[in-house]
Parts: structure tokens; C-alpha cells; sequence
């Protein structure tokens, strides 16, 4: 493309063109003993003005004409201001000692971006800005901060650097971390910090032989590539566990895997995975399962012990690890080993809603529906992001209503009436219209323990409405021999004291039990304007009501 | 165009015109439908050119004050009366009129509780100051 000065390029291409030498060319010229500050602010100039000229006159040399450009900025700018500038000018005069050393632009920027010194936000906008050439504006949206903030937070944080030697080499953990922050705060923005993050580690892999940048490279490829399936359509975010699979990346998770392998393959006994190459195995081991069942859970479990072997001080250096671990004990070896897991992080995580959310899926896992639910909503009004509050919120519901499912009636099925003489009884009803669905007789053990007798033997008529939604078991105890029942109790004799159906004509019905040798309890009357009803005494002094809807 | 914060309140709103359960406790498609038309809302205020931002808050709260020269800020979370204010999100609005705000407070309020029917919750109305002196 450097060779086609005839081929225009378009802004789109130009930018994404530019982005990638910005750390070879602001690394050249802070080699050179120019301020962080003013060297990213005359390439930022430099960028602006390829903007407006490339697409007309593309450069045979795109980095020495961005070099040559904010070179001309930076003496521009002392000129301009020489007065004010001398310290500077001194400065470029005699430029400092650099590091002679061939090594990477990229690792030697991002060395200068974590620079110890700086605050963590700091470090992860001037990361963004001049490694990876974010403007101020994108990475003022991907943090939901006021540009003019991100601004001030950038400038404060290259001044920070201003006068400290940038030629020793840095903290490569410190790095690794800044990039992973860049990672995980990527999920939700507007702009597509993974995807930057995800950038700017595979090109510290190029730069170092360091296996735990290839490790956090492969970490963040193996999550990445579930990121489709991880919301919905809605937005509702979907667990691990019912995510559709096919949407996952598989292109990504074959990368993921090779560096990870790549990267462990340089361990020795002196030297043990650290913890990016550890959680990528992790995540390695969910992304290779065809469905949630087929999960590895002993080799993650294997995995998370060696994660934890890496502190003296588990629960309190890595807490965020115990916990991972409790849930793949609860997978392992049963919920309730996972929840005496977590019981030692009560102290120390025991107020963050991610705690209450795995002692919730661990509940779920033991089947402790209520206690799920509890766990659930302590999360939920908890959490600090509103789509987990969300979700929070559902899982309570959810696991709350399966609960009050199983607590509570489906439907009524039967009543049931001990009478003497079945078959009377069974034919009255017969009579009367409901069906006989079944006879038999019932004994046994089982009986016995269910109704709480000894030695039960008894003979059973199965009655059904003609709608299919009411039956009436009739009993006749043959043994053990209850004691006489009242068959003249009155209406207001406590206890189950009556059957009501309702008819088509009330009268009819009656004149047909007449007929039987049933009797009218008292008067047949009407209830309101809706209803007649009428109690009929049937066999064995069985109140049976009768009602007939009117009007 | 006067601007108005639309609250959302955990409590210390006035007595509910129709009491409720926490939402964890409502059926899950009632949880879902309610959330469907808070997603709604926020997406006909930006349709209307009349959203500005929508925020919710935890409803974790600590009080702090200055705890005086070379002291600790003096802080407290309780205790503290139940009925006392705790704001729970807001909706700030960009729109014609008060009588506009007051409408989509009140439409706000119709989102679906258990059951499904109206939620009838109260939203505290509050009018945003401007920050530029009015002309003369």
C-alpha cells in the first residue's frame, strides 16, 4: 500500500493506518529526549494534517513523513514560544542519554504509559491516547466522563511524566494490568475497548517473550469470543450456562488456544504459569465444552488450585480467585462444599454483590430454592451496574417463583368420603351424574404410613364430575373400623361438612333424589339474583349442596 | 427549554396510591414487562429529542462531612429514620413545558407492576436551574 502512491485512501483506512504507527513514531521522537507532553501533542498535529493531506498526496513513507511533520510541530512550537520554551530548547540541544538497545517502540511507550508513578486511570487513558491513538473524545465516551475531564485527566498524567528518565525499562506486570483494565471496562462502553485492548497485547506479544502477555492475550481472546452470546436481543445478560453456544467465536477460541500454548509451553519448574496463563486455561476449559454438562469442572478446579497457590494469602490477596474456586468446588464436590468455600470470603467480600450472586447459583446448584432467591436479591441491591442489577433481579424472581410452584396447590384434586355402604354411596352419586372412574381395594405398608393407621384395608369408588375437573373418592374402611361418624350433624357442625355441585335445573334434580330417599336439608331458596340452592341430606348423612345459576 | 429531573425513589415518597411487593418477589414475566417499559421509555424520550440522561443509583448511601482541621471525614450510614428520602435513579427530561414533564412523569408511573396492571408509583418532579443568566 507504502508503494501505490496513486491508490487514494479513504479517512476510515488513513486513521486505522495511522493508529498503528503512532508508538513506533512517538517512541522515536521520546527516544530522542523530546517531552511525552509536547512529542504526543505535535504527533496528534502531525496525524491531523495526514489526515487532510494523504488522501490527495499519500506518502511513499507514511512514519517518516508523520516523524518529519511533528518534528517540524515540536520547533514550531519552541520558536514560537522560545522564551518561555529555554528549558526545553536546552533540553533538545542536548538531548538526554536513550537506551541504545534495539527494543520494541510499542513495549517502550506502554512502559512510559503505566509508569508507576501514575494512577491507574491515568495510565489507562494515556495508554488509550498515545499507544492507542484513542481520541480524547472516544475515550472520554468509553468512560462516561466529560471530555473536558479526560482531557485534564491526560494532561495531568503526561506532565506527571515530564522531567522523569523514560529510558529505564518498566514494569511489565504493571502493564499487563493497565491493558486488562482496558479490557474488562470494555464490555459496556460505547467504544470497543476489548477489541483495543485485545490490539494493543498482541502487539506487546510481538514485542517481549514474556509468557504472561501472551497469557492475558490468550485470556482475553478465550473471553472475548463469548461476547456475542453473552447479552440477548434485549440486552439481558445470559450465564455461562444457557449461552447459545454456536455464537461464540470459534476463530478467536482456536487463537486463544494457540497462544495459550505457546505461552505455557515456556514453563519450567523454576518457572509456573502465572495467573493470566492460569485463567486462560479457565476459560479455555469453558470454551472447549459442547454444553454446560460437559464442562471440565475437575480440571478448572485443578486450575484454580494453582491460581490460589500463587498468593501467600488467597482470601485476601485474590479474593475474586477463592471465590471462582467455590463454585468450582460446588460443581465438584456438591453445593454445599462450594458454600463452606465461600463462607471464608464473608469477611472480606461479604458487602459485594458478586459474593451473594455465587452463593445464589450455588444454592440453585443444591436445589435450596429459597435461599437462592434470598441470595439473589442481597446481589441485586448490591450491584453497581444496572444491567447485573437486572439480571439480579430476574434470577430472584425466577428462582422465587419456582419456589412459591412447589409450595403451594396446583389444582384441587379430590374430596374424599368415608362412608359404610360403598355401594349405595357410589350409586347415589352415579345418579346424580358424575362418573365412575375407578374401583379397587388399598392395602399395604405405604397405605399405613400415609394415613397414619396400622393394618389398613380398604375398598375405594373414584367419582368424576362430567367436566373432567372435580372427583370424589368414596372410602370404606374395611380395617381398622372407625369409630361411628355423626350422620345427623348439623350444617354447623365443625369440620368438612358438605359437597356442592352445581346443576342445570335445581328442581328436577331434588324431585330425582326424592325419588332415591334423599331428603331436602331445609328449603330450597334463592342467593341474591344469581343463584338456587338447596342442601340435600344423601347416604350416610353426606350434605350434599346443590346450585343452580339464574338470571 | 426548562429541563426537569424525573425521580425515582427506594423510599420517602408519599403514602403509595397502590401498595407492592419488591419486584424480586413479582411473577417473571411481570419483572420482565416492567423492565421492557423502563427500556421503552428511555428509547421515546430519545425519539422525542427530549432525553438528556438516565442514571440509577444504589441504594447504599453514607452521609460525610468535614471532620474539622487534620481530622478524618466524619461519615455515618444510620441510623437513619425509615421513611427518610433515598433517591433510587432519575430521568432527566429537556422538554417545552412544565405541563409536558408532569405528563411523562405520569406516564412514567403507568409502567406495569404485578399482575401487570399499573404501578400507580409516585415520581418526585423536580425543575433542573439554568445555568445562564436569563436575557433581559
Amino acid at each position: 500500500m507504502i508503494d501505490e502512491p496513486a491508490r487514494r485512501l479513504d479517512e476510515g483506512a488513513l486513521r486505522g493506518f495511522g493508529r498503528d504507527l503512532i508508538p513506533q513514531v512517538l517512541a522515536s521522537l521520546v527516544r530522542r529526549g523530546e517531552d511525552f507532553d509536547a512529542a504526543e501533542d505535535a504527533l496528534q498535529e502531525a496525524l491531523l494534517e495526514a489526515l487532510r493531506v494523504w488522501p490527495e498526496h499519500p506518502p511513499r513513507d507514511p512514519r517518516a513523513w508523520l516523524a518529519t511533520v511533528a518534528t517540524r510541530r515540536l520547533v514550531d512550537a519552541r520558536r514560537s514560544e522560545a522564551a518561555r520554551h529555554r528549558r526545553e530548547e536546552a533540553m533538545y540541544a542536548e538531548p538526554r542519554p536513550v537506551a541504545t538497545e534495539e527494543g520494541d517502540d510499542t513495549l517502550f511507550l506502554l512502559f512510559c504509559c503505566c509508569h508507576p508513578d501514575l494512577a491507574p486511570a491515568s495510565q489507562v487513558a494515556l495508554t488509550l491516547r498515545a499507544v492507542g491513538g484513542l481520541t480524547t473524545r472516544e475515550i472520554a465516551d468509553a468512560f462516561y466522563v466529560p471530555e473536558a475531564t479526560m482531557a485534564q485527566r491526560i494532561s495531568r498524567a503526561k506532565r506527571a511524566l515530564q522531567g522523569r528518565r523514560l529510558d529505564q525499562p518498566g514494569d511489565l506486570a504493571v502493564v499487563l494490568r493497565v491493558l486488562y483494565l482496558i479490557y474488562t471496562a470494555g464490555h459496556s462502553g460505547r467504544v470497543d475497548l476489548a477489541g483495543e485492548a485485545i490490539r494493543l497485547t498482541r502487539q506487546l506479544t510481538l514485542a517481549t517473550e514474556e509468557p504472561e502477555a501472551r497469557g492475558l492475550l490468550a485470556l482475553m481472546l478465550l473471553n472475548h469470543a463469548r461476547l456475542p452470546a453473552r447479552l440477548d436481543l434485549e440486552g439481558r445478560i445470559v450465564t455461562l450456562d444457557r449461552q447459545d453456544r454456536g455464537l461464540w467465536d470459534t476463530r478467536e477460541i482456536a487463537e486463544g488456544v494457540r497462544v495459550l500454548q505457546s505461552a505455557l509451553s515456556m514453563q519450567t519448574v523454576q518457572r509456573r504459569p502465572g495467573r493470566y496463563q492460569v485463567e486462560a486455561a479457565i476459560a479455555a476449559l469453558h470454551d472447549d465444552a459442547a454444553n454446560a454438562e460437559e464442562t471440565d469442572w475437575p480440571q478448572i478446579l485443578a486450575w484454580y488450585d494453582d491460581l490460589l497457590a500463587l498468593a501467600e494469602d488467597p482470601v485476601r490477596q485474590d479474593p475474586a480467585a477463592v471465590l471462582g474456586r467455590a463454585v468450582a468446588v460446588g460443581h465438584v464436590l456438591g453445593a454445599a462444599a462450594g458454600l463452606r468455600e465461600t463462607d471464608r470470603l464473608r469477611e472480606v467480600l461479604g458487602e459485594r454483590h458478586r459474593w451473594h450472586a455465587v452463593r445464589g447459583h450455588l444454592y440453585e446448584l443444591g436445589e435450596e430454592l429459597p435461599a437462592a432467591a434470598s441470595a439473589y436479591t442481597e446481589a441485586a441491591g448490591r450491584a453497581t451496574n444496572v444491567a447485573e442489577r437486572d439480571h439480579l433481579v430476574r434470577q430472584a424472581a425466577r428462582a422465587r417463583a419456582i419456589t412459591v410452584g412447589r409450595m403451594t396447590i396446583r389444582r384441587m384434586d379430590h374430596v374424599g368420603v368415608v362412608v359404610d355402604d360403598l355401594a349405595a354411596a357410589t350409586a347415589f352419586f352415579v345418579e346424580l351424574g358424575l362418573k365412575l372412574q375407578g374401583e379397587g381395594s388399598v392395602e399395604g405398608s405405604w397405605v399405613d404410613r400415609v394415613v397414619g393407621l396400622e393394618g389398613v384395608r380398604a375398598e375405594i369408588a373414584m367419582l368424576e364430575t362430567p367436566d373432567g375437573h372435580g372427583r370424589l373418592e368414596l372410602s370404606k374402611f374395611l380395617a381398622p373400623l372407625g369409630r361411628d361418624g355423626n350422620r345427623h350433624a348439623p350444617a354447623n357442625t365443625p369440620g368438612i361438612r358438605h359437597v356442592a355441585f352445581a346443576v342445570d335445573d335445581l328442581d328436577a334434580v331434588v324431585a330425582g333424589l326424592r325419588v332415591r330417599g334423599a331428603e331436602l336439608v331445609g328449603e330450597v331458596e334463592r342467593y341474591g339474583d344469581r343463584y338456587r340452592l338447596c342442601y340435600v341430606r344423601g347416604p350416610e348423612g353426606i350434605i350434599v349442596e346443590l346450585a343452580e345459576r339464574i338470571g | 427549554m426548562p429541563k426537569y429531573l424525573l425521580l425515582k425513589h427506594y423510599r420517602g415518597a408519599p403514602e403509595p396510591h397502590h401498595p407492592f411487593p419488591p419486584m424480586d418477589q413479582w411473577a417473571p414475566e411481570d419483572v420482565e414487562a416492567h423492565m421492557a417499559f423502563l427500556k421503552h421509555v428511555s428509547e421515546l424520550l430519545k425519539e422525542n429529542g427530549e432525553y438528556v440522561d438516565a442514571q440509577a443509583l444504589t441504594p447504599a448511601r453514607t452521609w460525610v462531612r468535614y471532620g474539622g482541621p487534620d481530622a478524618a471525614p466524619v461519615t455515618t450510614d444510620g441510623p437513619l429514620p425509615e421513611t427518610s428520602d433515598l433517591v433510587a435513579g432519575w430521568y432527566m427530561i429537556d422538554v417545552e413545558s412544565y405541563e409536558r414533564a408532569v405528563e411523562l412523569a405520569a406516564y412514567v408511573s403507568s409502567e406495569p407492576g404485578p399482575g401487570g396492571g399499573p404501578l400507580y408509583e409516585w415520581i418526585d418532579v423536580r425543575e433542573v436551574m439554568s445555568g445562564a443568566p436569563a436575557d433581559d
